[in-house]
């Protein structure tokens, strides 16, 4: 019998809440929900890109995938294998299929080591390669891959511009073959023309390795550019999901077509400002505050994700009325 | 009835940044001017020394930077000549400014009220009382669309959000009426939603008071949403200049068109985004006359010698081969 290949990652009811600041020294405390019960899937060779504002739990997201944090509750398939029962012995080898890449590659890379030790690391580190001669040798031949040669590998990072230590970056996450990339805001530091000689660089380097690539950003231009498929994300929750091409087309949330006005894809009102650092709760739409179209429903449950046509998944009370 | 009434004439000016202990050009040879009420971007990458046209404007310059030449009118005056005891009489009155980081422009351990009110005692002598002053602060907070304008009054900095202390930065430097807004990226690091909302707010206090702004970003769509007039910087010099529609939508300059074409969007998936090869040359390694030179397409031995200024209309270009203007879709 065939069975169908499990999704590279699938994310089950996944948890993460933080302590949340107290506001009196007697206050019982609390927790903040920074993502609240998150579901979904990604399949190999898929860009999913995730958006939302910043505080909406993007990153929280990633860094879980990344087993980075551990989350209060959920499941995380990786191929099919749920990664987080495992101990980080066990993990090992799984932690080599995801790699992840940063906003400020300034802060990843060690200060203190030229580029060729700073591209050793993973290798030695995932004993990959017999010894250090073909390691170096394997790194050389990498380089041209993402528009760097020989003569930068004596270099310290603090001689190279943002560009050039992004790509110094996305060479060192990509020197493992990893199953999934998780870029996160990785252009949101550079300028206009370094930020497409990136944007072209992991698109060649995604068509080359039939790469799966987590996206997040907050641009939506670039994510409507690049991903595949785009996950909306808005206080911790799931708002909105659909392939690229049916988001902008046919946004359904209301917080989805807000973002996209703002960035000019869309017709439609301009979100109000509003969002603080309050205790997401369980009992409501996380957008019904600011919502314009926000009924008694929407403040008293929280709307389930309903599965639309072609894939397109929506949580809103609004959509299930049919209104 | 105050239009193209001369508020701010930059002429000539030029600004050197130390380099590995030497001074070299890091604004070359800049000369603009805004009219009252006008509204004029100013696009560049980072290093184009978008932000010291700025803080030359404002005499805010750091004190290793020189100011090596020019001119700089603001209704008659020429501040270059002023003393800083002069020159105080302007900044933070007729001209302010604000940046990018509202977090590091409040200080964290003094309340929003405390901080709006040294403001008041320095630059808005005429209100006397307490009561009146307060009265003045609620107002303008409330200008600026801070709900419960008294509880924020007493919140220290970090007890905001990043889009409510960019509009409480905002309330204060329009407290002392000033005629010319210096906005260095004011939106830059504000998420995209808040963002649109502090533009709109920028746009509403403008018309409102007659303000003449000097918008500085590396966002061409903050600048098209909010600006009459557009400037390009690219190293230092000023490559195309226009009304907005003509210059986003026409460029001449190789560079501008190469920015606009580089811009990511839903329309060009799967494209390759067009783009220079190189980036912006480190300060010892600009050339005159053209700048611009090492990395353009269009490139031939005269730009090595000598740059010509192309004009139509009112949109000029700092090009020898400028662009025939084609229509670029963004």
């Amino acid at each position: 019998m065939m069975t169908t290949q499990p999704p590279l990652i699938r994310l089950q009811d996944v948890l993460k809440t933080y302590a949340a600041p107290k506001t009196s020294l007697f206050d019982s405390p609390q927790r903040f929900i920074a993502v609240n019960h998150l579901d979904f899937e990604m399949q190999k060779g898929e860009v999913l890109g995730l958006i939302g504002e910043s505080g909406c739990g993007k990153t929280t997201t990633a860094r879980i995938i990344a087993r980075l944090l551990k989350p209060d509750s959920g499941k995380i398939f990786l191929n099919g294998t749920d990664i987080l029962p495992l101990d980080d012995y066990d993990f090992r080898p799984f932690r080599r299929q995801i790699q992840m890449i940063f906003q400020d590659p300034q802060q990843v890379l060690n200060p203190s080591l030229t580029i060729e030790q700073i591209l050793m690391e993973p290798l030695i580190g995932f004993h990959i390669l017999r010894n250090d001669k073909e390691r170096r040798e394997f790194i050389r031949l990498e380089l041209p891959d993402v528009g760097l040669d020989n003569t930068y590998l004596p270099r310290y990072p603090h001689q190279l511009s943002g560009g050039q230590r992004q790509r110094v970056a996305i060479l060192s996450a990509l020197l493992v073959k990893p199953a999934l990339l998780i870029a996160d805001e990785v252009v949101s530091a550079l300028d206009l023309s370094i930020q497409a000689q990136i944007l072209n660089l992991l698109q060649t380097l995604r068509e080359k390795h039939q790469l799966s690539m987590l996206f997040i950003s907050h641009d939506l231009h670039v994510v409507s550019w690049l991903a595949d498929r785009i996950l909306v994300m808005y206080r911790g929750s799931l708002v909105e999901e659909a392939t690229t091409e049916e988001l902008l087309r046919n946004p359904i949330h209301p917080y989805t077509q807000s973002l996209l006005a703002a960035a000019d894809l869309f017709e439609g009102n301009l979100p109000t400002e509003g969002i603080g650092w309050g205790v997401a709760s369980d009992l409501c739409c996380p957008y019904a505050e600011l919502c314009p179209q926000s009924t008694e429903l929407c403040r008293s449950q929280r709307p389930p994700v309903q599965v639309l046509a072609n894939g397109h998944r929506v949580a809103c009370h609004c959509r299930q009325k049919g209104v | 009835m105050q239009q193209n009434k001369e508020l701010c004439r930059v002429e000539h000016i030029s600004v050197s940044v130390p380099y590995v202990g030497k001074y070299y050009p890091a604004v070359h040879d800049l000369s603009f001017r805004m009219n009252v009420g006008d509204s004029v971007g100013l696009i560049g990458e980072s290093g184009s020394g978008k932000s010291l046209t700025a803080q030359a404007i404002a005499g805010l310059l750091p004190e290793q930077v020189q100011r090596s030449s020019g001119h700089i009118y603001f209704d008659g005056i020429d501040l270059t000549q002023l003393t800083e005891e002069e020159l105080r009489a302007y900044r933070g009155f007729d001209i302010t400014m604000v940046f990018q980081d509202s977090a590091t422009s409040l200080n964290p351990l003094l309340t929003i009220g405390y901080q709006m009110r040294e403001v008041l005692l320095l630059h808005c002598r005429e209100i006397q009382g307490k009561a009146a002053q307060e009265q003045h602060l609620i107002a303008s907070l409330e200008e600026v669309g801070l709900d419960r304008p008294r509880e924020v009054l007493q919140k220290y900095p970090h007890q905001l959000s990043g889009g409510q202390r960019q509009r409480v930065m905002l309330a204060m430097v329009m407290l002392p009426k000033p005629r010319l807004l210096l906005a260095d990226e004011p939106t830059t690091a504000l998420d995209l939603t808040t963002q649109q909302q502090i533009l709109t707010l920028i746009r509403n206090l403008q018309q409102k008071h007659e303000l003449t702004l000097l918008m500085i970003s590396h966002n061409i769509q903050v600048v098209r949403s909010l600006c009459e007039r557009t400037m390009v910087l690219y190293a230092g010099q000023i490559v195309e200049s226009g009304p907005t529609n003509e210059v986003l939508t026409h460029p001449m300059h190789p560079y501008t068109l190469a920015l606009l074409d580089s811009k990511p969007s839903f329309q060009r998936k799967g494209q390759t985004l067009e783009m220079v090869e190189g980036m912006v040359p480190p300060l010892d390694q600009r050339q005159v006359p053209c700048n611009f030179a090492p990395r353009c397409p269009f490139r031939t031995e005269v730009c090595d010698r000598e740059i010509h200024e192309f004009h139509r209309g009112e949109h000029s270009v700092l090009c020898n081969y400028p662009r025939s203007g084609k229509a670029v879709s963004v």
